[in-house]
């Protein structure tokens, strides 16, 4: 697997559905039944993993947000995808599981 | 209990709205735990900033307008679940936002946390404002790469434009001569397609570029 730079366009496993919680949101993939707890932060930045937004562009909009700087929130969301990556609540587009190279819509 | 404000004295919210029952719904709810107080303007925001210190505008989004507010001032947006309310807000200086249909608890929650300089948007509103981000700076980002066809000079004069300058003070800034200046914007209205000052000003805008003079 590639590993992930700012130019990488995770997308979210289709095999995940989210149930929004108080503090963000509990994902369950069906394949395995494991379930996930998202914090806010987190699930915002699960639902731009859409195929086509770019770590860099989930980073800056974060920064526009929080006045962050973009290597303070490219540090952050990079180490989230990867953490999805790793649990497999998303991947890379070109390397996606089902085969689709169509990008998610947004949620 | 009450809201502690950046005193620890009781917090003094100013809610902003031109529709008085939402204001009045919104100030009720705030009373509950700490003081609120109705305005309809903000030129009276202004005014209670001198002997009535405020420690937070609750700012009703997509309505009352927001620009002439006291910088300084702690802004929580309230508005619907739209992106473009949401991002208006966040644009306009609110350091929050909360859905004007929240339950009350989840308004007096934010109240409390942005007067205390946190920033504060609901898990279910994070999602929809940073999509909104996204695809407002993939627009400045295409508009902008229109204005490569500028020379660096024509830029230099798009941007004196944008600002609002004539074209004697952008002669005056860029050490020419304002028939010089004229004939650089000219070229720029030309190559952008643009027909008009105002017009330019809209474009820039759209570039995500500084138009303030």
């Amino acid at each position: 697997m590639n590993p992930l730079n700012d130019q990488s366009t995770p997308r979210r496993s289709d095999d995940a559905t989210a149930e929004a919680s108080p503090t963000g949101a509990v994902l369950q993939k069906a394949k395995d039944s494991n379930k996930f707890e998202l914090n806010a932060s987190a699930f915002a930045i699960w639902n731009l993993c859409d195929g086509k937004t770019t770590l860099a562009e989930m980073a800056d909009a974060i920064g526009v947000l929080t006045g962050a700087t973009a290597a303070e929130t490219l540090s952050e969301v990079t180490r989230t995808v990867a953490e999805f990556y790793r649990v497999g609540l998303a991947t890379e587009l070109a390397s996606a599981s089902n085969g689709s190279s169509d990008p998610l819509p947004a949620l | 209990m009450g809201l502690s404000g950046r005193s620890g004295d009781l917090l003094r919210c100013v809610v902003l709205a031109d529709d008085p029952p939402v204001a009045a719904r919104l100030a009720a709810a705030l009373a509950t735990t700490g003081s609120a107080e109705v305005i309809d303007t903000a030129a009276k925001v202004a005014g209670l900033n001198g002997s009535r210190p405020v420690d937070l505008v609750v700012w009703v989004a997509a309505g009352t307008p927001i620009d002439s507010l006291p910088v300084h001032l702690p802004v929580l947006g309230v508005g619907p679940v739209e992106s473009e309310a949401m991002l208006a807000a966040f644009e306009a200086g609110a350091q929050g936002y909360v859905d004007i249909k929240a339950p009350e608890s989840e308004l007096v929650e934010a109240a409390r946390s942005v007067a205390a300089g946190t920033a504060v948007v609901s898990p279910l509103l994070l999602g929809p404002l940073l999509r909104a981000v996204v695809d407002r700076r993939r627009q400045e980002r295409s508009q902008r790469s229109l204005l490569e066809v500028l020379t660096r000079r024509e830029r230099q004069v798009f941007n004196l434009a944008a600002r609002g300058l004539s074209r004697s003070q952008m002669a005056k800034e860029l050490i020419i001569s304002p028939a010089t200046a004229r004939t650089h914007i000219q070229k720029v209205m030309a190559k952008l397609d643009i027909h008009s000052q105002a017009e330019l000003v809209g474009f820039a805008a759209r570039c995500g570029l500084d138009t303030e003079g």
